[in-house]
């Protein structure tokens, strides 16, 4: 029984359909990736259980094949090499999967060093208070494809408290917007998001309105005559967007032509200075020209006039408006750091969504000419937006169907699905206690590093059933055993490209492991002269020492960037020696940390190699890909002993030649033919000896079969 | 420099006599297919552009502030006559998307960009169907920059016969002119609704027309840019810096305004200007030999206002001679008589025949084994860069290994795979662009820079070309296994012929099989090296290890006795699907991964007609094989 086992494990056939199978489980394995993800691919054949096991299944095959070879000829030591080899590779594979790490860390230049490494898989965290861990729950949003891969069970701190993910996307709303001008417009608003229509801009968010009060409105203009645009500052209340122009007709009669609230006006300077002016048909509404510069200069207390003649002239005035409902604009609301500055224009015209803690909706819309209005929204009913006549319709609120809308594919067609799919990533979760349930969303945050190096998230605080709960997305993460810095990173740009091109030719990262510098000390007699003011720089009774890291290093000089962002060329006759500790890595040029003389070989070093950057928005920046592989010697070892045995088998195997076969003698005196190991040769020999003296001639090999090449030994 | 040139001047004309005689040989030429830029800029700038033409004649005679010598207004007769020299003007540098190349190579791309790519000719050229006049590309190249004929009415745009449906034009007309394109509403509608398709991310729906409407929009801007040369050609070196912005002649006169550094001195500037001045004055008067003189002295007072960031006469000359030797494409005519001749060498076994074989195989290598070296050298690295250069690649080696086991084995089958496998190849890089358009850009010819990623580095470069030549043994045994299925199918008793190709087909995939495992595993240390992981399930090292495995299951089956050496051969047919996938599969179908800076589009339902087509032969071989089967039948 057990010999049929070994027999069967050890035959061809079952090598040939192990083979069939992973062929097609990794061609499968490259669609699934085109039309998903390199991480679906993986999680459904390269790492699922079954391909493992099959993997397994080969490795014995091979050990199979080989041992019931045992013992092994001669001619057979190509083959015995190359599937030796195979097995050696896929045990440090199985090594690497175990014992492996892989991650990133994301590093800015100037900030601490840090041992953060995020992992690329996420963790939903629960947190309640009383508890100070949270509940961890891991998940990774990138395998997600249908429904049921985000049904997973969530773990929280409390058996009351239940927590169940609907969907990988956030609430929605769907909207008609509608006026006499525009026309009708079926508008989806994904939650968090901010959309610009080009005559308003809408967004969509959760949490209360801001607090609003009445302000009165006051603006400050400098006009010039020389520039179509004026400075301006809103210094209260709802910016007005108006525009002004300084028309200088002759040299004596300046004029002021504003636009305001849809009215235009005239205005002599020379005889409104310094005085205020009602504006007429706007009521409440006041002008005052507080200064005109013929030849304007701005100086350190104020604007100037350097002279009478009119070179540059310029006019300072103020717009006093009545007041008006504005919302305390937080800082946090408009500094949004995933958007570019300034996306909703001061005055602009603005709808504002907000998805309430009571689960009720209301809004906030400002107008650049009436203001601002809020109330609360009713599902199908009107609500006036104040501007081009139109109004809109809040026509449905989707919360936690839209994966199914995605796979079903029959959602409506106003659905912008590719806007959905570049929406930021997260979990609509469902967080019940007793019979009451509350629906959060739970957007993926970036993970926060204190100054006590304590990591923090930002939580969704809910509280369902008196109970309160907050709930995180962020990455997994791990610990380094060792702190890292980013000196400086560096994009050099293609031949005769400008600034501002992408044609980069690398992206260089300079790291520093533990937060150690490069010191240079220079010679006593140095030249160099260096700004005194410079962070780094040290004054020793044996001369300047210098501590930065080193960007670039020539043979006749030394590049220095130092923490303030100073820049230093050292020549090299001026150093007296140097010590070495950052790194520099770029695509292809990985470093490792520890550097210990046998973890390149072992592979139990980290290395660390550019992965990411984030140009132009930040310069700064850069990502680092960490890998460990304790598994790498075995691969390599396997390596060599394939391509050697591969080698051996198709080449070499001519000159590992088989032994005699040698026609022994039987007790029937028929002579038989039979090969002889080569430790048994002197027996043989002596056999041979025998034979001869016994008259009996040794047999030839058959060759033909050698010829070909296709011998395989079946004895 | 002026003693260099007139010293260098007669030995490369003798080289490019040599050149043209193998040419009336060829029927051939060589193009620089123009590039596919991937940005779809708005129709405005068009309009933009037609507006900037109307007044054209100010960019076509730039007034330099510094000279006083009057430009001439009127424009000369419309007609190109005259044989003017343009050994000089192709000589002159220019610095464009990150690269310094003489302006003929330049040239060459965009004009091949607008008129299309002509089949098996070396120049692009346009000719005009009312005159018949044919005019070549840097004199057309030339009229166009110094406007000596009105553009807007002149057809040169190439439409396809699609769009030429669609819009209306005439059917047996190729060309069109600006003002019959910009004023057909049709083609308005066809970018708006490309536009609108493209912003709404419904690729899948854009029509055939409309993409062709995107590439005649391409070509009206490039021969936009092409009329406004003074602004776009950056011809005037930097003074000192090799990796610093050179500027164009226009950028050059309005240096010296102050608001920033010149590059040079005035008196410099007014001497480029003078000279610049005379050689448009000489093209306008179509003077042959005043234009060949006001040419070499524009160039040399070019070329010496910065002679260490200016490349050298070689550099130059060196690409300008690759790309009018089009030495790929003398190649595979050699190729192809070596395939003749191979086949007659079969039937009639005389020597000299072999010898005849064996010299044209050689000829033809001569050739690929000089165009693969000046382009390394032309582009500073190994020739793997994208499609184009791999396909060149895998040609030589399927060659190489032709011409090894032939001079080893004298079967002649080598020799006739070998340059069969070099004549597919060669044929595919020179033919496809021209029959495809823009539509394949993985196969463009075009020098360019390399992306970050592949720089510089050791074992990507021996990884890379190991793979690639384990797909050249596997080309060569593909080849072999359609010989030997075709005398299965047409032969079937001719045993010791198959007994033979058996044999040889083996020994190809064995070379195959060790250059494909070594060419992976050298990818695993290149990937571990380079960023520490051994192994990704990338897509291209998946399909890189399914083709190994697919071979590995061929040579296993077989000594196991499932199938007999006809299996081999069928074997060696049918496996090379998955080096077609791995090679050409996973960057233009999949088109996803870490390699997928290769990534290109285009010719799916040509590889889906081949692979059918080549499955049908194989089953019909099977079946006969099948029919004509003894039990010892094939071993």
């Amino acid at each position: 029984m057990l010999r049929q086992v070994y027999k069967f494990l050890s035959s061809l056939n079952l090598a040939l359909v192990l083979l069939a199978v992973i062929i097609f489980a990794t061609a499968q394995g490259t669609y699934l990736e085109s039309t998903f993800s390199a991480e679906v691919a993986r999680k459904y054949i390269y790492n699922a259980w079954w391909f493992n096991i099959w993997l397994c299944m080969l490795c014995l095959n091979l050990f199979c094949v080989a041992s019931i070879r045992y013992p092994w000829k001669p001619h057979q030591t190509g083959f015995v090499i190359t599937h030796a080899g195979i097995i050696t590779l896929l045990i440090g594979g199985m090594i690497d999967r175990n014992w492996g790490i892989e991650g990133y860390i994301e590093l800015n230049r100037g900030e601490a060093p840090s041992n953060l490494m995020q992992l690329h898989k996420q963790e939903l965290q629960v947190f309640m208070p009383g508890n100070s861990e949270p509940a961890i729950t891991e998940c990774n949003l990138k395998e997600f494809i249908t429904p049921a891969d985000f049904q997973f069970p969530v773990k929280t701190p409390s058996p009351n408290v239940k927590v169940e993910v609907l969907d990988m996307y956030p609430q929605a709303l769907q909207l008609t917007l509608q006026g006499p001008t525009m026309g009708r417009h079926e508008q989806w608003l994904f939650l968090g998001e901010r959309e610009d229509m080009g005559p308003a801009v809408l967004k969509f968010v959760n949490g209360e309105p801001p607090k609003a009060k009445m302000v009165p409105r006051l603006e400050r203009y400098f006009v010039f005559s020389k520039f179509d645009t004026p400075i301006c500052k809103t210094l209260n209340g709802t910016p007005t967007g108006a525009t002004a122009h300084l028309v200088l007709n002759d040299k004596s009669a300046p004029e002021l032509q504003l636009s305001l609230m849809g009215k235009e006006f005239k205005i002599s300077v020379k005889e409104h200075l310094k005085a205020g002016m009602p504006l007429e048909g706007l009521t409440d509404w006041r002008l005052y020209i507080i200064g005109y510069y013929p030849d304007f200069k701005m100086a350190k207390d104020g604007p100037q006039n350097v002279s009478e003649e009119p070179n540059n002239p310029a006019l300072m005035f103020e717009l006093n408006g009545p007041p008006m409902l504005s919302s305390e604009v937080t800082d946090a609301e408009e500094s949004n750091p995933h958007e570019a500055p300034g996306t909703i224009a001061p005055g602009a015209n603005a709808l504002s969504i907000y998805l309430c803690d009571d689960g009720k909706l209301r809004y906030i819309v400002k107008s650049r000419t009436k203001g601002e209005s809020r109330g609360e929204i009713e599902m199908g009913k009107p609500v006036a937006l104040g501007w081009a006549g139109a109004d809109f319709v809040a026509e449905k609120l989707v919360s936690g169907e839209l994966s199914n809308l995605m796979q079903s594919g029959d959602h409506p067609v106003s659905f912008p699905e590719s806007r959905l799919e570049s929406l930021p990533p997260g979990l609509l979760c469902r967080v019940s206690v007793g019979a009451e349930k509350k629906v959060v969303w739970v957007p993926q945050t970036p993970l926060h590093v204190t100054d006590d190096q304590k990591i923090e998230v930002t939580r969704e605080p809910v509280e369902v059933g008196g109970q309160k709960v907050e709930l995180a997305l962020c990455s997994s993460f791990v610990r380094l055993p060792f702190k890292l810095a980013l000196k400086k990173f560096n994009a050099p740009l293609q031949e005769g490209s400008t600034e501002g091109s992408d044609s980069f030719t690398a992206f260089e990262s300079t790291l520093a492991f533990e937060g150690e510098n490069d010191t240079v000390r220079l010679k006593p007699d140095a030249k160099l002269s260096i700004p005194s003011e410079l962070i780094g720089l040290e004054k020793t009774p044996n001369g300047t020492v210098l501590h930065g890291a080193i960007t670039e290093q020539t043979e006749t000089s030394l590049t220095m960037d130092f923490d303030d962002r100073q820049r230093v060329v050292i020549p090299i006759a001026d150093v007296a020696n140097v010590d070495k500790q950052t790194q520099k890595i770029h695509m292809n040029h990985p470093t490792t940390y520890p550097q210990t003389w046998w973890g390149t070989y072992l592979g139990t070093d980290y290395k660390f190699s550019q992965a990411g950057h984030d140009l132009p928005r930040r310069p700064d920046y850069s990502s680092v890909q960490v890998l460990r592989d304790p598994g790498w010697m075995p691969k390599w070892v396997g390596c060599l002993m394939i391509c050697f045995g591969i080698f051996t088998m198709f080449y070499l195997k001519p000159y590992f030649k088989r032994s005699p076969a040698v026609a022994i003698a039987t007790v029937t005196g028929e002579p038989k033919l039979a090969t002889v190991r080569p430790s048994d040769l002197k027996k043989t020999r002596k056999q041979e000896k025998a034979n001869k003296e016994a008259g009996i001639v040794p047999a030839v090999l058959n060759a033909n079969r050698q010829r070909i090449g296709l011998s395989e030994d079946k004895t | 420099m002026i003693q260099r040139l007139l010293v260098q001047r007669p030995l490369r004309r003798s080289a490019t006599a040599l050149a043209v005689i193998l040419f009336v040989l060829s029927i051939s030429g060589s193009a620089l297919r123009a590039s596919e830029t991937k940005d779809t800029r708005p129709v405005k700038h068009v309009d933009d552009a037609l507006e900037n033409l109307a007044d054209a004649s100010t960019a076509a005679a730039l007034a330099p502030p510094h000279t006083d010598e009057p430009v001439e207004e009127p424009r000369p007769p419309a007609v190109l006559t005259g044989n003017l020299d343009f050994n000089y003007v192709e000589m002159l540098a220019i610095q464009e998307r990150g690269r310094k190349k003489p302006l003929q190579s330049y040239v060459t791309e965009q004009i091949e960009q607008i008129v299309g790519r002509p089949l098996f000719s070396g120049t692009p050229y346009l000719t005009l169907t009312s005159t018949g006049e044919r005019i070549q590309a840097m004199d057309l190249f030339l009229s166009i920059w110094f406007n000596t004929r009105d553009w807007k009415k002149t057809p040169v745009i190439l439409v396809e016969p699609v769009l030429r449906t669609a819009l209306g034009l005439e059917k047996e007309e190729k060309h069109f002119s600006i003002e019959r394109l910009t004023q057909s509403p049709k083609l308005k509608e066809l970018w708006e609704s490309l536009r609108e398709k493209r912003s709404q991310g419904k690729d899948k729906e854009i029509t055939d027309a409309e993409s062709k409407a995107q590439l005649v929009e391409q070509r009206l801007m490039t021969l936009f840019a092409l009329t406004d040369g003074d602004e776009k050609l950056n011809l005037v070196p930097h003074p000192s810096n090799t990796e610093k912005a050179w500027i164009s002649l226009k950028t050059l006169s309005s240096s010296f305004d102050g608001s920033s550094q010149p590059y040079y001195s005035q008196e410099q500037a007014k001497d480029i200007f003078t000279k610049y001045l005379a050689l448009q004055e000489s093209y306008r008067k179509r003077d042959a030999g005043e234009f060949t003189r006001t040419s070499r002295e524009f160039q040399v007072a070019v070329a010496s206002l910065s002679p260490t960031v200016y490349p050298s006469f070689d550099t130059l000359d060196r690409e300008v001679g690759y790309n009018k030797l089009r030495p790929f494409g003398t190649a595979w005519l050699f190729y192809f008589s070596a395939v003749i001749v191979g086949l007659f060498a079969l039937k009639f076994r005389a020597k000299p025949l072999y010898g005849l074989l064996i010299a044209t195989y050689m000829g033809g290598m001569i050739f690929q084994v000089y165009g693969i070296a000046l382009r390394c050298l032309i582009a500073g690295r190994p020739p793997v860069s994208n499609m184009y250069e791999s396909i060149i690649w895998v040609g030589f080696g399927a060659v190489f290994f032709g011409l090894v086991f032939e001079l080893i084995y004298r079967a002649r089958y080598f020799a006739i795979s070998g340059a069969a496998a070099g004549f597919m190849c060669l044929v595919l890089t020179d033919l496809l662009p021209a029959v495809t358009g823009s539509t394949m850009p993985g196969l463009e010819p075009t020098i360019n820079p390399l992306v970050p990623v592949l720089r510089d580095n050791y074992w990507l470069t021996v990884h890379v070309l190991t793979i690639t030549l384990s797909y050249a043994a596997f080309m060569l045994a593909w080849f072999l296994g359609h010989i030997t299925l075709a005398t299965h199918l047409f032969k079937p008793q001719a045993r010791s012929e198959h007994h033979e190709l058996h044999n040889l087909i083996y020994r190809v995939i064995q070379v195959g099989v060790l250059l494909l495992a070594c060419g992976t595993i050298l990818g695993g240390v290149w990937a571990y090296e380079s960023w520490g992981r051994f192994w990704g399930w990338d897509p291209k090292e998946t399909w890189a290890f399914i083709t190994l495995m697919c071979y590995l299951v061929v040579l296993h089956g077989r000594f196991s006795g499932m199938w007999t050496n006809f299996g081999l051969a069928v074997g060696s047919v049918v496996c090379f699907q998955a080096v077609v996938m791995a090679w050409y599969g996973v960057n233009f179908v999949l088109g996803k991964g870490l390699h997928s800076y290769g990534k290109g589009e285009g010719g799916i339902a040509v590889f889906l007609w081949v692979i059918g087509l080549d499955i049908a032969f194989t089953l019909a071989a099977v079946w006969s094989y099948q029919r004509s089967k003894n039990p010892r039948a094939g071993v």
